[in-house]
């Protein structure tokens, strides 16, 4: 076999200038909903008994007075604007990386850890850096920041992708080491975590969860150790294959589509929701208004078919 | 070896992915990094953790501006510091002992959240551990019991912001 086919296989995707601006427009908005409130950082003054992150190093406690809530709510609106906007790109994302690090750690010094915000924090930290290598390396480094060039925007949604598909795969080869590749075969005691989920949606609210079809689900797994490794291991399977997702248009949509269906079924049996997570996939990887393009460019209209 | 050369390309092709996976797998729970422990392995028992009043009624844990797992995955961290603190101390302490100083620290830092009157309706706060178990015949039972007790006593109040809601993340 020619080693030079199969390296070839990679296409290199590049997005047009008015995608990447949905997808921006799209992600700044999640950005913004989805901000930590302050009531669910730690009180003022509370000990941080386990300082999570930078905050081993950095004391970052002035963010939980409300004053001071308010100036990263205030940078954060203020950086959301301009990352619509594409100028000063790596001032924009490097600005809501920080805002999001800061209440993303001070949430998680108090022993325990969320992964509600990891997704989106890691994605602004690497249109970040990639912006800021970017600007360095572009002969016109003005560019970056009195324009909003389409090659950047391409690079570093491109760059979005690789670290959502790595830490997709990362989370299946965790669940591969931990269980010792036992993960698919120990899923059948997954009745036990659903007991436990639901316990904790109780204890959380004292308002009993609505099970609905996932109930049903859960007492037929609960019978069946073999239906509940059926139901579960393609959850494992979509993780470890998310990287397909690198190679090109389609392979785009169809993981983007997988993954936002894994979520939705995960939603439905567990009780765990992941809104934000679908919200990036079909931003990124479903992107809708390049397929709705395309298919309008192929109607019979003699429309002139889109370079990228 | 023939499918080595195209892997190895299609790595060098995607730096930021294999720098995630391998920032995640060495940094691990350092936000905004992280190894996604989460559901990663399952086994036939499994546990949770509720707050009580003084009367050993459940107490919602939103109204600690805190969620359930919240709480569990705290004393759960509670726990390894008090272990690590008796190992170093050169301490003997049971299992029954280090549950009990990890509670009464969580505890202690969510009474600080309780104005007053709150205090005053609760008399007293607890922490109850419950451990969800599967037998050979895949029955799944539920046993429970009180870790720790406290009072309010020289607790200050510190009170929470109230603008937001909190978080209902889950995970």
């Amino acid at each position: 076999m020619n080693r030079q086919v199969l390296t070839d296989i990679v296409p290199r995707v590049d997005f047009a200038w008015w995608e990447t601006a949905l997808m921006r427009t799209g992600f700044a908005m999640l950005l913004l909903s989805r901000f930590p409130p302050l009531g669910s950082l730690p009180a003022p003054g509370a000990e941080l008994r386990f300082p999570n992150g930078v905050a081993k190093w950095i004391d970052m406690s002035w963010v939980l007075d409300p004053a001071g809530y308010s100036i990263i709510t205030i940078l954060l609106h203020a950086a959301a604007a301009l990352y619509i906007t594409g100028f000063a790109f790596p001032l924009s994302s490097t600005v809501l990386f920080l805002c999001y690090l800061v209440t993303g750690t001070l949430q998680n010094s108090l022993g325990s850890i969320s992964h509600y915000y990891q997704v989106m924090t890691l994605m602004l930290l690497g249109q970040s850096v990639a912006s800021w290598l970017w600007a360095a390396s572009s002969k016109n480094r003005l560019a970056t920041w009195i324009r909003s060039p389409a090659t950047l925007h391409s690079f570093t949604t491109r760059v979005t992708l690789q670290v959502l598909a790595g830490n997709y795969v990362l989370c299946a080869l965790t669940k591969l080491v931990n269980s010792k590749g036992a993960w698919i075969w120990n899923s059948q005691y997954m009745p036990v975590q659903y007991a436990k989920i639901q316990a904790q949606h109780y204890y959380t609210t004292m308002q009993p969860a609505d099970l609905g079809f996932g109930g049903t689900l859960n007492e037929l797994c609960t019978q069946y150790p073999w239906l509940c490794m059926l139901v579960y291991a393609p959850g494992l399977i979509v993780e470890l294959l998310t990287f397909l997702m690198l190679f090109g248009r389609v392979w785009l949509l169809i993981i983007g589509l997988t993954v936002i269906a894994m979520h939705v079924l995960v939603d439905i049996t567990m009780n765990l929701g992941f809104p934000q997570h679908q919200w990036i996939f079909f931003l990124y990887a479903v992107n809708l208004p390049f397929w709705i393009v395309k298919g309008i460019q192929n109607l019979p209209l003699g429309l002139r078919r889109h370079p990228a | 070896m023939d499918l080595l050369q195209p892997v190895l390309g299609w790595l060098r092709a995607w730096p930021w992915f294999v720098a995630s996976i391998v920032l995640g797998f060495l940094i691990k729970e350092n936000f905004p990094f992280s190894h996604w422990p989460m559901y990663s392995n399952f086994s036939r028992e499994s546990g949770y953790v509720y707050v009580i009043n003084g009367a050993g009624e459940p107490i919602a844990a939103a109204s600690l501006f805190e969620t359930a797992p919240r709480l569990r995955r705290q004393f759960e961290r509670e726990r390894k510091a008090e272990s690590m603190r008796a190992r170093n101390r050169k301490l003997e302490k049971s299992g029954a002992e280090i549950d009990r100083e990890a509670a009464t620290h969580l505890l202690k830092r969510l009474a600080q959240r309780l104005s007053p009157e709150e205090r005053k309706a609760a008399n007293g706060l607890g922490l109850v551990s419950a451990r969800v178990r599967m037998d050979e015949k895949r029955k799944i039972t539920v046993s429970e019991r009180t870790v720790a007790m406290i009072g309010f006593e020289g607790i200050p109040y510190t009170p929470p912001s109230q603008e937001g809601e909190p978080s209902k993340e889950t995970l």
